[in-house]
Formats: structure tokens, C-alpha cells, sequence
């Protein structure tokens, strides 16, 4: 295991594990405010596998994920906005 | 010198991210919460830092540099989005440019 591996590995457990936790345990809107963060570090997973891997082009998927979650947490808010 | 500037910067933005998220999952109410998802932006420049510190500008470096300005852009316009759903949810929307609704009444936000 190198140290792209071990880092994503971190953020896997460490990062997206308490963000779980908050959006399952807290309001709708502290739930949107762990869906913010958890794209982000998500795609940021997928950047360091794609390093830690040696499968390069795989970084389309980092980026691509970072868009749609994006777009994705801003229809979440609008929503939750709505009442929803 | 190369892998120890690697890992650093590595370290770094892990433990930047690793922060914000105990700062989501620990604070109490929405807005503490939306403080802590602004600075993954910073957490994601380090690391992008380090993968192009180890393969140069090629196809992943340019694209993990892509992929951290892009949150650094955009963590901040979430963190409006979500913080103004909140506050149309509590108080409902906005009808009056310019009323301050927690001046005005003196409460506290939550």
C-alpha cells in the first residue's frame, strides 16, 4: 500500500464514516451541510485511487463527480428550501 | 525530497478534510455546521499540490488542479445555498430587502 492508497483509505474511514453519522442523526439541512462536504471528499477519493493505482485517465471520474455532486447539493438545498 | 514534500502536503490536506468533517459532525445546529465545509477547498489544493508535486503537469496533475480550484470555487456558493434554504425553512423567505429578522427581534440564530 503506498501512501496515495493509505491516504484515500483515511478519508474513506475518517471522512465520510462521521459525515454518515451527521446526516442520518441531524436535521435536513445539517444533513445537506454533510452532503456538501461528502462530494467533494469523495472525488477527492477517487483522485487519490486513481494515483495510488496507476489508472490515470480514472481522474475523469474525480472530476466529473465533483460537477455533478455540485449540481446535485444545490437541487438538495433548493428543495429543502421549497419545504420539501 | 520530492516524497517528503509529498507527504506533507499529503498529510495536510487529509488532515484539513478530516477536520472539517469532525467540525460537521460536532457542532450543533446548520449554520456552526456550514462553517466547517468551506475549507475542504484548501484540503483538496493540498493534495492536488501533491500529485502534481510527484507527476508534474500531466494528464492527472492538470486535472487534480482542475478538480481543487473547482471546490475552492464552489464550496462557498454551497455554503450560501444551503445556509439561505435554512433560513427561508425557519423564517420563511425573504419578503422585505433589507429587515434583519434577528436584529430586529433580538432573537438568537440557532
Amino acid at each position: 500500500m503506498n501512501e496515495w492508497l493509505l491516504a484515500a483509505s483515511v478519508l474513506l474511514v475518517g471522512g465520510l464514516v462521521p459525515l454518515v453519522i451527521a446526516a442520518v442523526t441531524a436535521d435536513a439541512i445539517s444533513g445537506a451541510a454533510a452532503l456538501n462536504l461528502g462530494g467533494p471528499i469523495a472525488a477527492l477519493i477517487l483522485l487519490l485511487l486513481s494515483e495510488g493505482l496507476h489508472r490515470q485517465p480514472f481522474v475523469d471520474l474525480a472530476v466529473v463527480l465533483a460537477i455533478v455532486s455540485f449540481v446535485g447539493s444545490v437541487i438538495v438545498a433548493r428543495f429543502l428550501e421549497w419545504g420539501v | 525530497m520530492s516524497s517528503v514534500l509529498v507527504a506533507a502536503l499529503l498529510i495536510a490536506g487529509v488532515a484539513i478534510e478530516l477536520l472539517c468533517c469532525l467540525g460537521v459532525l460536532v457542532m450543533r445546529g446548520p449554520y456552526a455546521r456550514l462553517h466547517y465545509t468551506a475549507p475542504a477547498g484548501v484540503g483538496a489544493l493540498l493534495i492536488a499540490i501533491a500529485v502534481v508535486v510527484r507527476q508534474g503537469f500531466s494528464l492527472i496533475g492538470n486535472k487534480a488542479l482542475l478538480l481543487a480550484v473547482f471546490v475552492l470555487v464552489t464550496a462557498p456558493v454551497l455554503s450560501h445555498v444551503t445556509a439561505r434554504a435554512a433560513r427561508i425553512r425557519e423564517l420563511g423567505d425573504v419578503v422585505e430587502p433589507g429587515f434583519d429578522h434577528f436584529h430586529e427581534t433580538g432573537e438568537e440564530p440557532r
